[in-house]
């Protein structure tokens, strides 16, 4: 049985190649995009219809040959109905959140069924493997998760997926394979260790008559580099977690990160340490600039500014 | 294809009402076999539904391998001495019963549960071996028609709490397949045996 299912496997996937339509996102499932075959559970519902018609023949019994035909009737019916569970199912690849590398990326389906009938069991896989399932119900929609791994910086291009349904009797497997055009940003992974922002605009840096400590304006949570000049020592005298005093006048002075001042580093290590700079800055409140070869970012901060700076870092050639 | 029924599942394989149904119609295509059957079947038959629904209750582990192994070729035995042969009316269906009973014992995977509704057709088919009254056309109609519901819930990934969730769609299904069946009926060739 199971050779038998692997030769058949292996034939739909040659068939696969010829015909093989990989519909693009957003896509409406039709027709001509949905490919049928029985699975191994099928298989074994032919064979037991096979012993149960030899009964029939053996004892010219009509009326087994009728509960014969009656199940092979059902088994050709529920083609249909498994069929049906995905033709005009609507599917959008959804932009996935970026990620840093190192962790998971996820790729968000969203079925939608505008069809008056419910569509249960409707899965998603990848190389013959189940990764999600979900239920979609009349006239609404579901969602389904593709989770991959990240391992470089940049664009990650989701695989083609396929997204099947083996209802409603678990004889004949339908599906559509398609391709997700929705990439996921993979931002740099920022360097760990004390790393102190470029200095002269950090904090302790003299400027404009101002000692640096002048406004007090609140504390934050410290982190590693954190000049100890800042760190609010009565908070870690009480024994609570260690603070760092944030001052208002560290907000004018915008600083540049800045590609070229880093040239003894490797190439993947400047975007490493630039990368854990514009985090560091942008939770430290400061204003911030970025200089890449070929293009500068103005300085500016928020979640925005962030994002266009580590963006800029993870598309680097 | 066969991905499409990953057996790989966490947790058990069927909810604890499911499975009670499944040990039930099991129970209503085997029963009318049950005057026919030799009394230690019958008693081997119910031992292991209620062994494999006290199993499920409590969450114990199904009897090892080298048990089920010593069942079924004692059960094999048993009949062929009952009998004089394996094959056959009387004894054929004794095996089908003594193999649904002891697959009540070993469903690890979805596949073991497919194999145990196959198991619950053939039994509820051969019926009609011994008895072709109106009464018993019903009875395994709706035997026929109880193993598809389950089946529509027993093949899921993540099977549905209710086991009768798709009831509906069963009916539907057998109704549609009707008409289709009497055509395989009429048309089907027929290989006359010469008895």
């Amino acid at each position: 049985m199971t050779a038998a299912t692997s030769v058949l496997r292996r034939q739909a996937q040659r068939w696969g190649l010829r015909l093989g339509r990989r519909l693009a996102t957003p896509a409406t499932l039709v027709y001509r995009g949905i490919y049928v075959l029985p699975t191994r559970n099928g298989l074994m519902f032919a064979g037991m219809l096979f012993v149960l018609w030899l009964t029939a023949i053996n004892y010219g019994n009509n009326l087994i040959f009728a509960f014969t035909f009656l199940l092979a009737s059902v088994a050709l019916v529920s083609i249909l109905h498994t069929f049906r569970n995905l033709r005009g199912l609507q599917v959008t690849a959804l932009p996935p959140e970026p990620v840093f590398v190192g962790e998971t990326a996820v790729f968000p389906l969203q079925l939608r069924n505008d069809s008056s009938v419910a569509r249960p069991a409707v899965g998603l896989e990848l190389e013959r493997t189940l990764i999600d399932l979900t239920d979609v119900p009349a006239r609404s929609h579901a969602g389904l998760l593709l989770r991959r791994p990240t391992l470089r910086r940049g664009l990650l291009q989701p695989p083609a997926v396929r997204i099947f349904t083996i209802f409603p009797l678990g004889l004949f497997h339908a599906w559509s394979t398609l391709e997700l055009n929705q990439p996921c940003l993979v931002y740099p992974a920022p360097e760990t260790g004390p790393v102190p922002l470029p200095a002269g605009a950090s904090s302790g840096g003299k400027r404009q008559g101002r000692s640096g400590q002048d406004d007090f304006q609140e504390l934050r949570r410290y982190r590693p580099g954190d000049s100890p000049r800042h760190v609010a020592w009565r908070v870690v005298a009480r024994g609570q977690d260690p603070q760092t005093k944030v001052f208002g006048g560290e907000n004018l002075m915008p600083i540049w990160l800045d590609w070229n001042r880093l040239a003894t580093l490797p190439k993947e290590a400047r975007i490493a340490r630039l990368c854990r700079w514009v985090l560091d800055a942008e939770a430290s409140g400061q204003r911030y600039g970025l200089r890449l070869p070929g293009q500068e970012i103005a300085p500016g901060s928020g979640a925005e500014h962030r994002r266009r700076c580590l963006q800029a870092l993870a598309l680097l050639p | 294809m066969t991905a499409a029924a990953p057996t790989s599942s966490r947790g058990p394989l069927l909810s604890l009402p499911t499975l009670t149904t499944l040990l039930l119609i099991t129970a209503l295509a085997a029963a009318p076999h049950a005057p026919r059957l030799p009394a230690w079947l019958l008693v081997l038959a119910v031992g292991c539904g209620l062994w494999r629904y006290w199993a499920a209750r409590r969450g114990e582990r199904l009897p090892p391998g080298w048990l089920r192994t010593l069942l079924t070729v004692g059960a094999a035995a048993g009949i062929y001495l009952e009998h004089g042969s394996l094959l056959g009316r009387d004894p054929g269906t004794a095996l089908l019963v003594a193999m649904a009973a002891l697959k009540l014992l070993e469903m690890r995977q979805r596949r073991d549960v497919h194999v145990l509704m196959y198991l619950g057709y053939l039994l509820a088919a051969t019926q009609f071996l011994y008895d072709q009254s109106i009464g018993m056309i019903v009875y395994l109609a709706l035997t026929g028609w109880a193993l598809t519901v389950l089946l529509m819930v027993a093949h899921q990934a993540r099977p549905p709490a209710n086991p009768w969730r798709h009831a509906h769609l069963a009916t539907t299904l057998l109704l549609q397949a009707i008409p289709v069946m009497l055509i395989l009926f009429v048309f089907f060739p027929r290989v006359a045996v010469t008895r």
